[in-house]
C-alpha cells in the first residue's frame, strides 16, 4: 500500500492503518529503536508507542514521507525512553556513544529555553548539512540522526571505517565553527 | 548547550536529507554475502530440476505468467513495478533451496526443506540489531541452525524498498573456513515484527534484488530463538 493511502487511512480515522503500518514500517522502526535502546523489549515498547503518537497526530499533520515522519516519532520516543531508563549512568547503546562523540562540539553548561534553542539550531543544522559535501552529510546522518553503528556508516557510504570516523570528525570540527559563528554557546 | 540539544535539534532535519540516506541504508542490505544464482545453477540437484522444469511448463499454460503481477492495463503498485524493473532474465535451471521460479525472475515461492543442508561446513550469523557477526562450525550447533533453516517455507514476495531491518541474518558456506568475501549457498534475514516475514537476498544473472517474503513455516520468533543463543545477551 502506498504511504498515501495508508496516511489517508489515519485520516479516515480506519483501524486497519495501524496494522497497515506495522506490516510496513516496523523492520524500519525497530532499527531505529534498537540503535538506541539497545534492548528488545524496549525497542519493542518504543515502536508500539509510535503507533499510538501517528494515530494521535494523524489529522492534522498529513507528511508526504511516512517513512521520515515515523522515524522522528519513534527517535524521538526511544530517546526519551533512554533516558528515563538512563538517567544518571550511560550504557552501550549507539545513542550513547554518540552523544559522547558529539560532546567535543558541544559545552557542558546548561542553558535556559532549550526547546526553543532546539528549534533554532536545527534550522541551523539544516543550512550546516546543506553545506557539506554528499559524503560527509550522509556520513552525519546515519551516525547522528539514525545513530547506527560507524561501521554500517561506513559500508553504507562505501567508505572503510577509518574514513568515515576521520570525516565525522572533521564535520564536527566544522559544525563547532559554525555554531560559534552563529552566536551559540560552545 | 549539551550534546543532547544537539542530538533533540536533528529532528528538525529535512526530511529529504533523511530519505537520501535512507536509500543508502537500504541498499546496504543487497549486500555482497548474498547468494548468486549463476553459481547455484551448476549445483542443482534431481528434484530443483523436476520443480524447474515443472514451473516452466506451468508457466508456459500462462497460468503463471507474471505471477504475482497484475493484468495488463490494470493499476501496477509501487512494489510490483518495483520487482518489475529489477528482474533479470529467468535463470537457466532451478535453484537450491526448493525455490519456485516465477516469470519475472523473482522467486514465486521457498521450501527449504529440499535444502541439501548437509553440505554445511560453517553458518555465519549476524545480528541486525548490533551489527555482531558469529561464526558456528561446530557440528552441533550447525545443526541446530540449518535444523530450522529445513523448516523455513516462504511466499508472496514484494519489493522490500524502503522496508528493512532485520533481527538476524544467517549464510550457510560449503566450505571450511569462509570469509566475508565467501558466497554462502543460502542466505535469509528474519524480519522484525509478529507478522512474520524474511527477506531472500539473491543475484539473478548479476542482477541484485531482494524481496521480503510472508513466513508460512516457522515463524520469524522461532528462527530468531534459535540464533539468539549464539549471541551475548542484550543489555537489560
Amino acid at each position: 500500500m502506498r504511504d498515501e493511502q495508508i496516511v489517508e487511512l489515519y485520516w479516515q480515522r480506519d483501524e486497519t492503518a495501524i496494522p497497515v503500518t506495522q506490516a510496513k514500517y516496523e523492520p524500519y522502526l525497530m532499527k531505529i529503536a534498537a540503535n538506541i535502546l539497545a534492548n528488545r523489549e524496549d525497542s519493542e515498547e518504543s515502536v508500539n508507542d509510535t503507533y499510538l503518537a501517528a494515530w494521535n497526530s494523524m489529522p492534522p499533520q498529513k507528511p508526504s514521507v511516512l517513512s521520515a515522519y515515523l522515524g522522528k516519532l519513534t527517535r524521538r520516543i526511544s530517546i526519551s525512553l533512554w533516558r528515563k531508563r538512563n538517567r544518571q549512568k550511560r550504557q552501550g547503546s549507539e545513542y550513547a556513544l554518540s552523544l559522547a562523540e558529539l560532546e567535543d562540539v558541544m559545552s557542558h553548561d546548561d542553558t535556559p529555553e532549550q526547546e526553543l534553542e532546539a528549534k533554532l539550531l536545527g534550522d541551523l543544522l539544516n543550512r550546516f548539512l546543506h553545506s557539506l559535501t554528499p559524503e560527509e552529510r550522509h556520513t552525519f546522518i546515519g551516525r547522528y540522526y539514525y545513530m547506527d553503528p560507524l561501521k554500517e556508516v561506513a559500508a553504507y557510504c562505501g567508505m572503510r571505517e577509518a574514513k568515515a570516523k576521520t570525516m565525522l570528525y572533521r564535520t564536527r570540527q566544522k559544525l563547532r565553527e559554525m555554531l560559534a559563528k552563529e552566536g551559540f554557546t560552545v | 548547550m549539551k550534546a543532547e540539544m544537539l542530538c533533540d535539534a536533528m529532528e528538525y532535519i529535512d526530511e529529504d536529507m533523511l530519505a537520501e540516506v535512507d536509500s543508502l541504508r537500504m541498499r546496504r542490505i543487497s549486500g555482497r554475502h548474498w547468494i548468486r544464482w549463476a553459481s547455484l545453477a551448476a549445483s542443482v540437484c534431481i528434484i530443483a530440476g523436476g520443480v524447474f522444469v515443472w514451473s516452466r511448463m506451468y508457466g508456459l499454460t500462462g497460468e503463471t505468467e507474471g505471477a504475482g503481477l497484475p493484468e495488463t492495463g490494470a493499476e501496477v503498485t509501487e512494489d510490483q513495478e518495483m520487482i518489475r524493473e529489477t528482474a533479470a532474465a529467468e535463470t537457466e535451471a532451478a535453484p537450491d533451496g526448493g525455490l519456485t521460479e516465477s516469470i519475472a525472475g523473482v522467486p514465486a515461492g521457498l521450501d527449504c526443506s529440499s535444502l541439501d543442508v548437509s553440505r554445511t561446513k560453517a553458518v555465519r550469523l549476524g545480528s541486525g540489531i548490533t551489527g555482531e557477526v558469529v561464526w558456528l562450525t561446530d557440528p552441533a550447533d550447525i545443526q541446530a541452525v540449518t535444523d530450522c533453516v529445513l523448516q523455513i517455507r516462504a511466499e508472496n514476495p514484494e519489493s522490500s524498498r524502503g522496508y528493512y531491518g532485520w533481527s538476524y541474518d544467517i549464510a550457510l558456506y560449503d566450505v571450511e573456513e569462509p570469509t566475508e568475501d565467501t558466497e554462502p549457498f543460502w542466505g535469509g534475514a528474519m524480519c522484525y515484527g509478529s507478522f512474520g516475514s524474511m527477506y531472500l537476498y539473491e543475484t539473478v544473472s548479476g542482477h541484485q534484488y531482494y524481496a521480503r517474503y510472508e513466513m508460512t513455516g516457522v515463524t520469524t520468533e522461532e528462527v530468531d530463538a534459535v540464533c539468539e543463543q549464539f549471541f551475548p545477551p542484550l543489555s537489560e
